[in-house]
Order: structure tokens, then sequence, then C-alpha cells
């Protein structure tokens, strides 16, 4: 599976199990192929304190946290948010760089 | 003290047993007929620092005997590599380390034949159990941490279970309470719940002391049928707050043995202890002192207090947290309710949720009370985007699916939690974790 298309399943894992915590449904996350990436993050119904968990825990899985650093980029939808954890992980791969 | 009691009175106890281990006895005659070799081959130690690293209850009381007698400052520091020695020896001007083989080698020379019985005025020097930052160390005289200890004949015969290590201040208190009544000392070989509870039954404990996180796990996990054949005389806790539920699940489980929980700090020795069942303490404590020379007030919900068994100094260090009147901040933050003053937690541990304050152990009391959930630790999880979340590790009951218990957990918390309050971090474990004093850690993250 290409990096791109892992870290979007790993985002939308931990958004989906945060929103069944939540007890919101769900269906219109379904894995499959065609993650609809595009779903806008304001409409899943999370607030400021779920995302903050979401973002502690894709740093569990991750090992990355692109939000202790000051983001310059807007973050809309779940396709913005997978191109920031994929930028942030690029940056941990180069070499001479920590990896937490 | 401790050095010219058990120096001058071993001989009259020389056969009563004063420590089990296993299947090691000690006695106080083993005991005192090592103190003046010891005293001879340390010599050169008095009235010097000398770090203690011992865990053998064995080498501890024969050491800290010799070094009282010595007039010695014992600075009692438990198991540390030899890397760990060497930079607390730097830090606290140490002259002299003893390990465990020093004390044991030196044992094993020619017995004297008698030694000193000079009036030794050791210091000694606890190094605090700190869950955040460096410990602090603190100085007390052996009389200092003796003077809460009751001698008592009705002592005679009773049995100690040692829980807690006994380079803290709680197992100095365990240990003081047995040797100076010449009872015995009850020393488990690892703290799981059936080695204990098997050790309370077979060695016929009569006396058990533990912080509330042992006997929570001991009541969860120790096999019942041996527990109820346990001959508990009296039940101790102290270290955290003793809550209600455990209160009532003690009683319900040793019917026969008092239960008293113990206010007490290692800067300011014992303050007081409870009995009647009830968790918190009398709020009438605030007017009328437990204890002569005991005072206590409430200072911005936080529980301030004076006492008679307090520590000397922080050792060098002459600056004592206290204002003119000799009152020391606890760091315990306290409400009144009714004719109750009830703990709230260590204002250290309250979880900064994006500037909002979270007391875990508010958190965890709710939580406790959910079905399915057995044991609960509350603490903060680093956040970048808001500061700390609260973030939790249940213990779930048999048969209780993880996916369940994190939407129950959720949905049952909603209408009782504030929303920054409902723990958004889960996570299911087979134990909740502690620190060597056999507290739970809430004041960092040990994942």
């Amino acid at each position: 599976m290409a990096a791109r298309e892992e870290m979007a399943v790993t985002i939308i894992n931990v958004i989906q199990e945060a929103l069944v915590q939540k007890g919101v449904p769900t269906d219109s996350l379904a894995i499959d192929r065609n993650i609809d990436q595009s779903l806008r993050l304001d409409s899943l119904g999370l607030d400021s304190l779920d995302w903050a968990a979401i973002v502690v825990m894709l740093e569990e899985k991750t090992q990355v946290d692109p939000f202790q650093r000051e983001l310059r980029q807007e973050l809309h939808t779940i396709h913005d948010l997978v191109d920031v954890y994929v930028s942030e992980m690029n940056l941990a791969i180069v070499p001479g760089r920590e990896v937490k | 003290m401790i050095g010219r009691h058990l120096n001058e009175g071993w001989f009259r106890y020389r056969d009563r047993i004063a420590l089990i281990q296993g299947n090691i006895r000690v006695t106080y005659g083993n005991i005192g007929r090592l103190l003046p070799s010891l005293v001879q081959a340390w010599g050169e130690l008095s009235k010097k620092r000398v770090g203690v690293c011992t865990i053998s209850p064995m080498a501890f009381a024969t050491a800290v005997a010799a070094l009282d007698l010595l007039q010695s400052h014992a600075f009692l520091v438990g198991p540390r590599s030899l890397e760990e020695l060497a930079r607390l020896k730097h830090v606290y001007a140490w002259d002299h380390i003893l390990r465990e083989e020093d004390i044991l080698a030196a044992g094993t020379q020619r017995e004297g034949s008698s030694s000193d019985s000079a009036d030794g005025f050791g210091l000694v020097t606890i190094l605090t159990s700190g869950t955040t930052g460096v410990p602090k160390a603190v100085n007390h005289s052996w009389n200092s941490l003796a003077s809460p200890v009751r001698l008592d004949s009705r002592y005679s015969g009773t049995r100690w279970l040692l829980t807690y290590p006994l380079n803290l201040y709680a197992g100095t208190q365990v240990f003081l309470h047995a040797v100076l009544n010449w009872a015995t000392l009850v020393i488990p070989t690892s703290v799981d719940p059936d080695t204990i509870s098997r050790t309370l039954k077979d060695q016929r404990v009569t006396h058990a002391s533990g912080t509330p996180t042992f006997w929570r796990q001991l009541l969860f996990w120790g096999p019942k049928e041996v527990l109820r054949d346990c001959e508990l005389e009296q039940i101790t806790m102290g270290g955290e707050m003793a809550t209600q539920e455990l209160l009532d699940g003690l009683r319900a489980t040793f019917p026969r043995a008092r239960i008293v929980h113990i206010y007490a700090s290692t800067e300011l020795g014992r303050m007081f202890s409870v009995t009647d069942g009830r968790e918190g303490f009398p709020a009438r404590f605030l007017q009328e002192p437990p204890e002569k020379d005991i005072a206590l007030r409430i200072v911005d919900g936080e529980l301030v207090a004076r006492g008679r068994h307090r520590m000397i100094s922080y050792d060098r260090d002459s600056r004592i947290p206290e204002d003119a009147g000799g009152w020391i901040a606890t760091g315990d933050l306290v409400e009144l309710c009714g004719d109750r003053v009830l703990f709230r937690g260590r204002r250290n541990d309250l979880i900064n949720v994006g500037g909002r304050k979270v007391s875990p152990l508010q958190v965890e009391s709710i939580l406790r009370g959910l079905p399915g959930i057995l044991d609960v630790r509350v603490y903060g999880k680093k956040s970048s985007m808001i500061g700390h979340l609260v973030a939790a590790d249940v213990v779930l009951a048999p048969g209780v699916s993880e996916e369940t218990a994190n939407t129950e957990l959720r949905q049952a918390v909603s209408g009782v939690l504030q929303p920054h309050e409902i723990p958004r971090i889960v996570r299911v474990v087979s134990k909740i974790a502690s620190n060597e004093a056999l507290k739970v850690v809430r004041s960092e993250d040990i994942t």
C-alpha cells in the first residue's frame, strides 16, 4: 500500500474510533478503496477535545505530531489532514533528524 | 535511639524472631550479636554522612542501628545502580556508601564482645518518593521517626507485614513499630496479591500496613478463600486517599480487623489516624486537634498542618516551606462536606485541560462506580493542542470487551462529568501501575 494511502487508513481508523466512542454513526466513513477524503473535518461532529485526543492517538500510532510545530497550511478536510501527516512523516525520516 | 534500643535490649529478647522473609528467620539475638562488630568495623564512619543502599531487612536493621550508635548521618536510599549511587554521593556529599554486600561482609567478621552504649543520636535522611522531579532529602532523627510509635505490651507476639520499602517514611514506621516493640516483621517475597494473601495467612500476620493501591489490588486479585482465613487484627492504610468503596470492601473481607487510615507525610511525620470506617476525616479535627501539638486548617482548598513528629530540616537547606507558626502546606486538596473533610487529590496532580483544572481523584471515583470497571488510574496526557487531556487506564471485569468499555464509559459519564473532565484516552490494562512506594502515579504519563 502506498505510504499516503496507509496514512489515510490510519487516520480514518482513529477518527472512526473517536466517533464510535462518542456514539456518532460512522457509516459515512466506511473504509474501502474509495475513502472520501473530501469530508470536511467540521462536519464530523467532533469537538476540540476530540481532535486533541485524535492527535494524541495518531502520535501513538505514527510517532509524529505535526501540531507540535506551528502549522502554516489550513485544515479543512480529511485530505488536508492526511497531507499534514504525510509531510511530517517525510520530515521525520530525513537522515539526521531524530525519529521519536 | 534505634541503635541503643537494639544494643541494650537484644539479649533479653534474643530468641524472639525479628524478621521473617520466605524461609529466612532472623532473631533479635542474630541482630544484636552483629552490632559490636559493625560498630568496630565502621569506626571511621562515626559522625559521617553515609548512604545506605540495601533492600535486605537484615542488612538494613543492623546497618541503621550500627550507624545510629556511631552517631552517623544515614541516608536511606534503597536499591540503586552504581551510577545512580555515584550521582547521589556527589549531590548529598556522602563520605561513604554502604551497599548490601558491605554490610553483610562487615557482619561476618569476628563478633565483638560488646559495643559502647553511647547515647547515639544519629540523623537519618529519607529521599521522598516524589513522583515528579528530584526527590527531596528530608532530615529526621531516629527520635523524630520513632515518636509516633506506640510502645505497648499488647504488641508482644504481634506480626507486622512490611509492604513499603524500608527507605521510605512509611517503611521506617512499620519497621520501628515492630522493632521497638520487639515484635516480628514479616517481609513478603513479592507484592503480588497471591503471595501477599498466602503470607498473611501462613505467617499469621496480625498487623498489615499498605497504601490504598496495595489494598485495592489485594481485594481484587487475592484469593478470597485465603484472605477469609487471615488473622488480621489491624489494617492500616496511608500515603494515598482511602476511598469509601475501599474502606467498605476491607470491612466486608476482614470483618474482625480494626481498619485505620493514617495521614502522614515524610516532612510532617504522622499527623492523625481515622478509625470510624468513613473516608476523609472528621471536620472537628480542624477545631479540636486530634492529638497534642497537631493542628490542621484549610487555606485556599489545601490542607495546611503543623505537626509534632515533623522533620528537622531539608538536607543542606535550612529553608523549610512554612510560615512563622510552623505551618506546612501539605499539597493535599480538601473540601469541607458537612461534618467531614474529604480529600480531593494532590495539588500537583491536577490536570490542566486548556486552562481548566481537573481532579484525577474525582474522575477516578466516578469511573470506579461504573459496572465492568474493576480499577482505574486517571492522569494527564500531554497534548500539543490543549495542554493536557484526561487519560485513564482501566482494569476491566472479566467478560467485558474493550470496545464496549470504551463506548459505555464515555456514555455513562457524559451527564456526570464536564466534557473536559471525561477521559479522552482510555487504555485497557491488566493492572494499575504504581511506583516503588506502591502509590498510583498520576502526575506523569507512564506509558
